[in-house]
């Protein structure tokens, strides 16, 4: 330890405190933003799991069937000894109000064994009320929330309508748990029955089963058209579903750390810069390079360890709002999510100022090297610094120019994430190198345009920027990685939501669409009620669709089933497809997959897929792609004559409704409304279908446009630092100039004039590398991780966003040197070093 | 071995390539300087005098040739090696001051006590001593930037001083003085070094300095001239 060489080097780096600030902030920012999401997403996660386990206990596995399943098969069930079960009803009816509430209903003493948490954690519910729960008809539970949002009351009379008719139910209690945001009413199985008109059939069986071979000869003994599924895989699902789209935050979140480290870097190349004499005096009177390298990279650790720590703090705070944002887009994209509340495990909060920490290491790293290279013999000879940093400016650039080439390369390697997120950074880097490069030439063209126009004068910032290229190529360098960051991330979002409208209008081709009021994963209708829509006398065709979500080794599928018309098939397009003429494979018996299953399951146009049915397993020839934005696993697509012959299922979950040119939409609304007396309907024309995925779409991507707008954050506060950095570092050179006689007028408009030309060059390079980002960045998340291929276009709103943000960042830095040289008297600007 | 030799220089060589061309700075250059010597380095502008300085304190590198410092071979070291033994024997004295702006002048004396693991209460106390020897006492709380140029120089003394080197390299020290300030500092630099029993080699264009050196050489053409009086 030295204590004179550490108080030499702090005491110049608290010479300029806002600059460790600022610093601070980068790494605070990056570090707070990773842990945030980091701490959200895990959040989602464990309340889904924490909901699951409280509505449906310690299940291990379910067995469910189309249309239901006959009450006598829980008595089987039992008999044969699967004693560790219970039955379950569900279904779903309407308020006064007419608000869809779900009805579940449950066998008490068999839900013990389940120990699902709203049953244990429920003081009311004592044993008056468990009698009243089983003999009283039409008694429910619910929970507070629900009661206090619908204005009940215990003792109250609730009316609700299911199928035409009235039932009236009486709140008996509350439980307390909060076990989804979907409302819910919990009543005995018999009145569940009664209420729903589905007497003697139960929605699905539960079961804790927990030997191998007792489930395996389960499955022989149940009959083919009941299914058997894995509890455990609700969490697994949501885990599986939310993938690709918890990647696309993990890596926005890491491209703010990373625009974080180049915070950092700028902050410590900038210090280094500015302690060269200090280094170069140390290294004369006998410090090792080690020994400066190890202090350069010791203050890199002790702000980052400072930085991390308030970065995780930070992260804490900022984690409760992205969780709120990220519950809701959860609940509106994925599953029912109850309210959430932000979890904090210390593996996460110590793994979120590791990265902090690191990032601030690794950024320190060239300049640290550069710092210890310090000549002593720079003080002494004629120093040839300009000479040198135009060196370092080529070497750079070399440099980058093969980060760009090995990002190109791990790019076309691998087809992973992470060679795509490698990639990125690569070339982010790699232009980040580049960009000192750019500024002589660019300076040069300002030097004459500056002078032709003002005169010598106009001449001088321009020639100030090139001549202290070792401050202002940093400068331009950080300010461009932030301003190309914010553009990328623009431009991705903006393409993907023009992708998804362009594919919605398309596929979107019928009038109205029709299917089972109420929210989640919604009931199916009978496909009979597509003939009677069909007789309706504005409606020229009726086409259908069917989703199916199976449980296969491969992880989950959804099956789409279409009964369509040659022109509504002709509203698909493909990815790539076989020479067959599709319409006649798809009519044929042959599937065609989405974009994201072809990529999930390494498949192309013209291989074999095979999917477990209730016949068995069957092996179906793929004759196409097609392009498909829907969240999620993938598709398998078929028509709807295939499906029958293996499901034996004559169900529709949405109706597509085109009707005669010249019709009444409304009065067919309230027809169509009336065809259904058992199950209430939703039904919603085009446009309010495009409007409403639109709206979750722009859900979905709330979370992301927040990390984005911080990112920006980060962004600006790098150009800003940057730029004063620059600036407040040339008093004296400023000093020298009033001492000469320049008014505080005429230096104010030399500084502005500086750091905006210097935030317009870097703005400028951005456009293009922003665009490069973005482009990366559709490559990254939405390609590689939800296996979607965007049309990807030039959006000039984004674009000259990234100028306007550098010029006005530009600006703002300008001000305060500007205004404090002006105060400062020429003398005490030349004193001081 | 002839003599009591703290600075031997044989067949040294130093050019550097601007443009293409080669420029020689010091051509078979042989030297020896006896300890205790006060030597004094004319020569033009451009001549090489800093070179030859930055060359013996090893802060910059010949391109062939030998020297030897206090009885080691520089050429055997390596950097860090070089770096060790400059913060050991020699001490600096320049034109440009170069203190440190963030450390008082207190500290900036201490800095090589530092450096040698030297610093302790007595060492301190030598310290207070010398500055108070300069004319600098109630000073060193000061930071440079508030002295002048000639107090700015008698620190650099001071911290050249300190750690008792054997080999004092001063490089134009009076460069920015005035002339009277430059005969003051010159003359303490003069007797510290020779109460001490030191060694100082002195680059510089001022002949005020010729009546006080024992030896007095001029580098022309790359070589080396002795110059009688
Ligand atoms: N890094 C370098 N690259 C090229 N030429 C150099 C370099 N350093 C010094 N020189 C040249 O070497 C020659 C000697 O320089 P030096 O600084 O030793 O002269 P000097 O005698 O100390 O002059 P002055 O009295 O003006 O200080 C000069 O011509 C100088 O231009
Ligand atoms: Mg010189």
């Amino acid at each position: 330890m030295r204590p004179l060489v550490i108080r030499a080097g702090l005491r110049s780096l608290l010479h300029h405190p806002w600059q460790l600030m600022l610093a601070l902030f980068g790494i605070v920012m990056g570090v707070a933003v990773v842990t945030a999401m980091d701490l959200a997403k895990h959040s989602a996660l464990v309340s889904f799991e924490r909901a699951q386990v409280a509505l449906f206990g310690r299940a291990t596995h379910r067995i469910g069937a189309t249309g239901g399943i006959s009450e006598s098969w829980y008595r089987r069930l039992r008999r044969e000894g699967f004693v560790q079960s219970r039955p379950l009803v569900e279904g779903t009816v309407r308020t006064g109000s007419g608000k869809v509430v779900k009805l579940v209903g449950i066998e008490p003493l068999a839900e013990r064994a389940f120990a699902p948490a709203w049953l244990g954690a429920s003081p009311e519910v004592g044993k008056m009320v468990w009698r009243r729960f089983l003999l009283e008809p039409g008694a429910v539970l619910t929970s507070r929330r629900t009661a206090a949002e619908a204005g009940w009351r215990i003792g109250d009379q609730i009316p609700v309508r299911v199928a035409g008719r009235t039932e009236t139910l009486t709140l008996i209690g509350f439980y307390e748990t909060e076990i989804a945001t979907d409302p819910v009413l919990i009543a005995d199985i018999a009145t569940a029955q009664e209420v729903l008109g589905d007497y003697g059939r139960l929605s699905a069986i539960d079961l804790i089963v927990e030997d191998r071979a007792r489930v395996e000869e389960l499955r022989r003994w149940l009959p083919d058209e009941m299914e058997l599924s894995t509890q455990v895989t609700a969490t697994d699902s949501a885990r599986q579903m939310t993938r690709a789209f918890y990647v696309n935050l993990t890596a926005l979140s890491l491209l703010s750390l990373l625009v974080g480290a180049f915070l950092i870097y700028n902050t410590i190349a900038f210090m280094v810069v500015q302690r060269r004499r200090l280094f170069a005096i140390l290294r004369l009177l006998g410090l090792t390079r080690r020994e400066i390298l190890a202090g350069v990279l010791g203050e890199a650790v002790a702000l980052g360890s400072v930085g991390s720590l308030l970065g995780v703090v930070a992260g804490i705070l900022l984690g409760r709002f992205l969780l709120s944002l990220l519950a809701r887009t959860l609940n509106d994209v994925y599953f029912p999510l109850p309210v959430a509340e932000l979890d904090i495990p210390g593996w996460l909060l110590f793994k979120g100022g590791l990265l902090g920490l690191g990032a601030t290491v690794i950024a320190s790293l060239v300049p640290a090297v550069e710092a210890s290279r310090t000549r002593p013999v720079t003080l002494v000879a004629r120093s040839l610094q300009e000479q040198h940093s135009r060196r370092r400016v080529r070497r750079s650039a070399l440099a980058g120019t093969a980060f760009l080439l090995a990002g190109a390369l791990v790019l076309a390697a691998g087809k992973e994430l992470v060679s795509g997120f490698v990639a990125l950074t690569l070339a982010l880097l790699g232009c980040a190198m580049l960009t000192p490069a750019i500024v002589p030439p660019v300076m040069a063209a300002c030097r004459w345009l500056g002078f032709r126009l003002f005169g010598p004068l106009g001449a001088m910032p321009a020639r100030s920027v090139t001549a202290s290229l070792s401050r202002t190529g940093i400068a331009a360098a950080a300010l461009m990685v932030a301003v190309a960051t914010t553009i990328g991330m623009a431009s991705m979002i903006h393409n993907f939501r023009d992708s998804v409208q362009r594919w919605l209008t398309r596929r979107l081709d019928a009038d109205l669409y029709v299917y089972a009021a109420g929210s989640g994963e919604r009931r199916p209708l009978p496909a009979a009620l597509g003939e009677r829509i069909a007789a309706l006398p504005q409606v020229a065709a009726v086409g259908s669709v069917r989703y199916r979500r199976l449980v296969t080794k491969a992880g989950f599928l959804r099956i789409n089933a279409y009964r369509l018309s040659p022109a509504a098939f002709a509203t698909f397009e493909w990815v790539e497809r076989t020479d067959r003429d599709p319409w006649r494979a798809f009519r044929r018996g042959e599937v065609m997959v989405s974009e994201a299953f072809a990529r999930l399951r390494g498949l192309h146009a013209g291989d074999r897929v095979t999917i477990p049915t209730p016949r068995g397993p069957r092996t179906f020839s793929i004759f196409a792609v097609f392009v498909d934005y829907n969240a999620g696993r993938g598709i398998v697509a078929m028509d709807r004559r295939v499906y029958e012959r293996f499901w034996r299922d004559d169900q529709v979950s949405t109706f597509w409704v085109y009707l005669r040119p010249g019709s009444d939409v409304e009065q067919i609304k309230t027809r169509l409304a009336g065809l259904s007396s058992e199950i209430p309907l939703e039904i919603r024309d085009n446009r309010a279908l495009l409007q409403l995925s639109m709206r979750i779409f722009d859900q979905a991507f709330v979370v992301t446009g927040v990390l984005r707008w911080l990112a920006t954050g980060v962004a600006f506060v790098g150009v800003f630092s940057a730029l004063l950095a620059l600036q407040l570092e040339r008093s004296r050179e400023l000093g020298v100039l009033r001492a000469l006689g320049m008014t505080p007028g005429q230096l104010w408009g030399q500084i502005v004039a500086e750091t905006t030309l210097l935030g317009g060059v870097s703005g400028l390079v951005a456009m293009p590398v922003g665009t490069l980002m973005g482009w990366l960045l559709a490559e990254v998340i939405d390609r590689r991780a939800f296996g979607w291929t965007l049309e990807f276009g030039l959006r000039s709103g984004d674009l000259l966003q990234g100028p306007a943000l550098a010029v006005a960042a530009a600006l703002a830095a300008g001000l305060y040197p500007a205004w404090k040289m002006a105060r400062t008297p020429p003398a005490e600007a030349l004193r001081c070093e | 071995m002839a003599g009591d030799h703290i600075v031997r220089i044989r067949k040294l060589e130093k050019s550097y390539v601007e443009g293409g061309r080669r420029h020689w700075i010091l051509r078979d250059l042989d030297w020896c300087i006896e300890r205790g010597e006060f030597v004094v380095l004319l020569g033009r502008s451009g001549s090489g005098k800093s070179t030859l300085l930055n060359l013996i304190s090893g802060i910059d590198l010949a391109d062939r040739g030998y020297i030897e410092v206090a009885g080691t071979d520089l050429g055997r070291l390596d950097e860090t090696g070089r770096t060790r033994f400059r913060r050991r024997h020699i001490g600096f004295v320049f034109q440009q001051f170069n203190l440190i702006s963030t450390l008082t002048v207190l500290e900036n004396v201490l800095l090589p006590l530092e450096l040698n693991g030297l610093l302790n209460e007595t060492t301190r106390r030598r310290a207070l001593g010398l500055l108070d020897r300069l004319g600098l006492m109630g000073r060193e709380r000061a930071f440079p930037d508030r002295l002048s140029g000639g107090e700015q120089q008698r620190v650099a003394i001071a911290r050249a001083l300190i750690h008792g080197p054997a080999l004092i390299l001063a490089d134009e020290p009076t460069g920015n003085l005035d002339l009277e300030t430059g005969r003051e500092v010159l003359a303490l630099l003069d007797s510290l070094v020779r109460e001490q029993g030191r060694t100082l080699v002195m680059a510089t264009h001022s002949r005020e300095v010729v009546g006080l050196a024992d030896r007095i050489l001029t580098i022309r053409h790359g070589r080396l001239e002795e110059w009688s009086r």
